[in-house]
């Protein structure tokens, strides 16, 4: 069975106004991938979580998380 | 993405086709020369057939006038020193870590794809000489269904996970 990372960028790109082509191109990977991401199809590496992350300036654990019990 | 991936796929096997027809027409020459070789006559005269080399050529030249569009037009660009960008197929072109693992995934599947395939093509060989009367080229076609086999399984693994 596959695991799953819960992750909050699609909702973190709406509150900071950015599109899935902006975020991309500032954590350089394609659009495609970001959409992977907020799908939870496809689990980002660590580096690319942190480049997330840091566009979001938010720890990694405000961000994706196991369990997706975000309060 | 899709488009692009179904036309490097038909190219590829366009390509295949082309290279099976051209190992056929050597085959053809080879045993002219044979001949020759054998009778020693004095003038020597063998042809071969170039028409599969000059389509491949063609095809290879319109697909790279596409691709150098679509990349310009798309922004990507081919990293690495001038040999790799010069011969690395286009399908194992990445932009990111997400497209690296399902090329990676993709090869996978070729490699088990190969050696599902081969027992198959082996034993098919066995049925040559029932069918050489009016397939004398079937083990080149036996021959180019391996490549065949492999592309199809890495462009649907692709396919399914682009």
């Amino acid at each position: 069975m596959e695991e799953i990372l819960y992750n909050r960028v699609k909702e973190l790109r709406a509150r900071y106004n950015l599109t899935q082509e902006k975020l991309a191109k500032q954590v350089g990977v394609t659009r495609q991938t970001i959409a992977a991401v907020e799908k939870r199809e496809y689990v980002p590496s660590a580096l690319l979580a942190l480049k997330i992350c840091r566009v979001f300036k938010l720890k990694m654990e405000d961000v994706f998380s196991l369990e997706g019990d975000w309060k | 993405m899709k488009k692009r991936l179904i036309i490097i796929y038909v190219y590829t096997v366009l390509a295949l086709i082309l290279i099976g027809w051209q190992v056929g027409a050597y085959l053809d020459t080879f045993v002219q020369v044979n001949q020759i070789v054998k009778e020693n006559p004095e003038e020597w005269f063998f042809y071969m057939n170039i028409a599969p080399l000059i389509w491949l050529g063609l095809l290879t030249i319109i697909l790279y006038i596409y691709l150098s569009y679509d990349n310009k037009k798309k922004g990507l660009k081919k990293r690495g020193r001038f040999l790799r960008r010069t011969f690395l197929p286009e399908e194992l072109v990445e932009n990111d870590e997400r497209e690296q693992m399902i090329t990676g995934r993709a090869c996978r599947n070729a490699y088990i794809a190969m050696w599902v395939a081969m027992p198959f093509l082996a034993i098919s060989l066995a049925f040559y000489p029932f069918v050489q009367s009016f397939l004398p080229y079937f083990p080149i076609i036996v021959f180019m269904c391996l490549p065949l086999t492999m592309i199809t399984t890495f462009h649907v693994t692709i396919w399914r996970r682009i």
